[in-house]
């Protein structure tokens, strides 16, 4: 179904600021590309000027989809790309797209492999991380210890940036997506020396240089879900890169005369207004702290090609 | 009445704070004390039943029977640490500055579900009066993670890890010459000694510091652990599956019965939240309609009638699995409480009792409850 691809995308709609923009306390300056107003260009979206890439947002809104378009525009501009999964907090059931395309490559991460290559790392040696694992304490203590199985997956996304892909993680929803990236910092306090600081430094510095790392935020024009995002912007170690406002409909289907006329129709009632809340205009949320890049409503488990082209179309 | 759990699940976005709500507040409507809690980091939970910004245990305004509860992993974690020193003052020194302890107050990835569940089990056995217990789940796999958290928390509290790793830990901080065969405490040796090459000296301390402690406070610990899992029991647990109706809906729904099996548990409801009730079809044709809204309805039909088609063959796809899905229209109120209260007038009570007279108990799986029928 593609209601909205034939419409006229360029035409901007009214839009209605129904959630307050005065929850977000970052500074916008516009200088530095970080403002509303000031739009990315398509190249921004796809650049692959960004080796990592991490995708965050509440749960539903669309983050793999708007993964699996990065990676597909990532791929198209160049680079190789892929999307990562970490299977610690992935989705249960089907796949949000419909075909993966060959500009691109998925990997999923079992957290267990992931904290093996970590401790490989760590010990300087495959051989003694997998004595060390085979340990039985040491095995069942690994799967419940806080934090662990997050930084591993972490790491292992790193290491496939360093075998040259450019790598968008799909990271499990807001609060969970959130402590993965506390999770750094706080191991950081935790290991003063030895190899793990130092991997842990590394993470922490390629995760908190925006030239390396580029957050994006995906969301919906929902004021429950705008407040949601808000909220993880704010407590995000810095502003997101972009902000995916997913399931826009715009222009609005029906004009202020249309509804009037709608409303006028007396022998179908019900029918009216079942049409006229389906067609009702989605308040746009406003994200001073970001550009920010819609998608249309009307993409159900759409192929990566789909969501890539309506990616670069919708940029602000 | 015995009282259970009611645990929601589901993919990202399918109303599980919503359905939990609504779901704790049809229970309590009938006289049930009831406790609805939330595992989700996001905390939406509190917007649902009134209680904006709610951390800790709050009433919910207007229901006596309700009480709601958001964990709080940070004061979580320094209250059971501070009460078990008074009992172990011994640990005080050790444990004063601990860098473990200071990162799990600060929002280690992980803590949030093990102080959660704790804080849930504790609360439910500590009840003046037995409580039905609603849990909103965080999305998708960690929720099953939730689930399967008591019996792996329990193989280490309760079997070898935690007293070889005590052990190992009241060692390394006062060496005793005890019945320890000395092999093995060469074998502990070397693992504490190539964990510090590897890791640093101070975060092993750090974690052998805890893990004295938690070795002397094992029985409360195993209480803990039991607790909990006691309160997520396959025996005790109604499993309420919410989805959307979407085409691929019945994907999602069979991958998590799949992964319910493999721990378990078997979902007891589905709940197909957001079914559009009305198809405007008929505007489609309707002569006085301008094109515009001709053009519309057709859109605005298929979406629907692909809505409905979808919610109609989950429906009928649970039933095959020997439950009852409930269908909870799209509902036009912006207010979260207002959409909760108008979900508990569709879920009604008589819905509820029946799939509690068909039994929960693991002998009565799986129960054949089929709505109207």
């Amino acid at each position: 179904m593609v209601p909205l691809a034939q419409s006229d995308m360029t035409t901007p709609g009214p839009r209605i600021w129904s959630t307050r923009s005065s929850l977000v306390t970052f500074a916008c300056s516009s200088a530095s590309n970080r403002c509303g107003i000031c739009a990315p260009t398509v190249t921004d979206i796809s650049s692959v000027a960004w080796p990592l890439t991490l995708v965050l947002g509440k749960g539903g809104v669309g983050k793999s989809t708007v993964a699996h378009g990065l990676a597909e525009l990532m791929g198209t501009s160049g680079g190789r790309a892929m999307v990562v999964e970490p299977g610690l907090g992935a989705r249960l059931g089907h796949d949000p797209i419909r075909e993966v395309s060959r500009r691109y490559s998925v990997e999923r991460i079992d957290e267990l492999d992931a904290l093996r290559d970590a401790a490989a790392i760590i010990f300087g040696s495959t051989r003694l991380a997998r004595a060390v694992m085979s340990q039985f304490a040491v095995r069942q203590l690994a799967t419940v210890v806080p934090g662990l199985r997050e930084v591993s997956l972490l790491v292992a996304a790193l290491t496939r940036v360093d075998s040259g892909s450019h790598v968008v993680l799909d990271m499990p929803a807001t609060g969970h997506g959130l402590a993965w990236l506390t999770t750094v910092g706080l191991l950081r306090s935790l290991a003063p020396a030895g190899r793990a600081r130092t991997l842990v430094d590394r993470l922490h510095e390629r995760l908190n240089d925006p030239t390396f790392t580029r957050l994006v935020v995906v969301t919906l024009c929902e004021p429950l879900v705008a407040r949601e995002t808000f909220e993880l912007c704010n407590a995000l170690p810095r502003p997101p890169d972009l902000i995916v406002i997913n399931q826009v409909h715009r222009p609005p289907l029906l004009d202020a005369s249309d509804l009037a006329s709608l409303a006028r129709l007396t022998d179908l009632t019900s029918e009216a207004a079942a049409l006229a809340q389906w067609a009702k205009p989605s308040p746009m949320p406003l994200f001073e702290i970001a550009p920010t890049c819609e998608l249309p409503l009307g993409l159900d488990r759409p192929s990566a090609p789909d969501v890539a082209r309506a990616l670069a179309a919708r940029s602000s | 009445m015995t009282p259970v759990t009611w645990v929601c699940l589901g993919t990202g976005g399918v109303g599980k704070t919503t359905i939990a709500a609504a779901l704790a507040a049809t229970l309590a409507a009938r006289g049930q004390p009831t406790i609805v809690a939330t595992v989700d980091p996001a905390r939406r939970l509190g917007d649902a039943v009134g209680l904006p910004g709610l951390l800790g245990l709050g009433n919910v305004p207007g229901q006596p029977n309700l009480t709601a509860l958001v964990p709080s992993p940070v004061t979580g974690v320094r209250a059971l640490i501070a009460r078990w020193l008074t009992q172990f003052p011994a640990h005080a020194d050790r444990l004063a500055d601990n860098p473990l302890v200071e990162a799990m107050t600060g929002g280690l990835a992980g803590i949030h579900e093990l102080i959660s569940l704790a804080e849930l089990a504790q609360h439910r056995s500590a009840a003046a009066v037995p409580s039905t217990l609603v849990i909103d789940t965080a999305p998708s796999r960690h929720a099953l993670e939730l689930l399967a958290l008591p019996t792996r928390l329990g193989e280490i509290v309760d079997g070898r890890a935690l007293r070889w790793l005590g052990q190992l830990a009241r060692q390394a901080v006062a060496p005793t010459r005890g019945l320890t065969s000395r092999l093995a405490r060469w074998g502990q040796n070397r693992l504490v000694q190539t964990l510090s090459i590897a890791i640093g000296e101070a975060p092993i301390a750090a974690a052998l510091a805890l893990l004295a402690l938690a070795s002397d406070v094992q029985p409360e610990l195993s209480e803990i652990v039991a607790n909990a899992r006691a309160m997520l029991d396959p025996s005790q647990v109604y499993i309420t599956i919410v989805t959307s109706a979407r085409p691929g809906a019945i994907d999602d729904l069979e991958a998590i019965r799949a992964a319910l099996t493999k721990i378990g548990h078997a979902p007891a409801l589905v709940i197909i939240n957001r079914v559009p009730a009305v198809s405007p079809r008929a505007l489609v044709t309707h002569p006085a309609a301008s094109p515009a809204i001709r053009a519309c309805a057709r859109l605005a039909s298929e979406s629907i009638e692909a809505a409905r088609t979808a919610a109609a063959e989950i429906t009928a796809h649970v039933r095959r699995w020997g439950i009852t899905a409930i269908e909870v229209p799209t509902l036009s109120p912006s207010d979260p409480i207002e959409v909760v209260a108008a979900v508990a007038a569709v879920l009604g009570a008589s819905t509820l009792d029946r799939i509690e007279d068909a039994g929960l108990f693991a002998d009565a799986r799986p129960q054949r409850v089929v709505p109207n029928a």
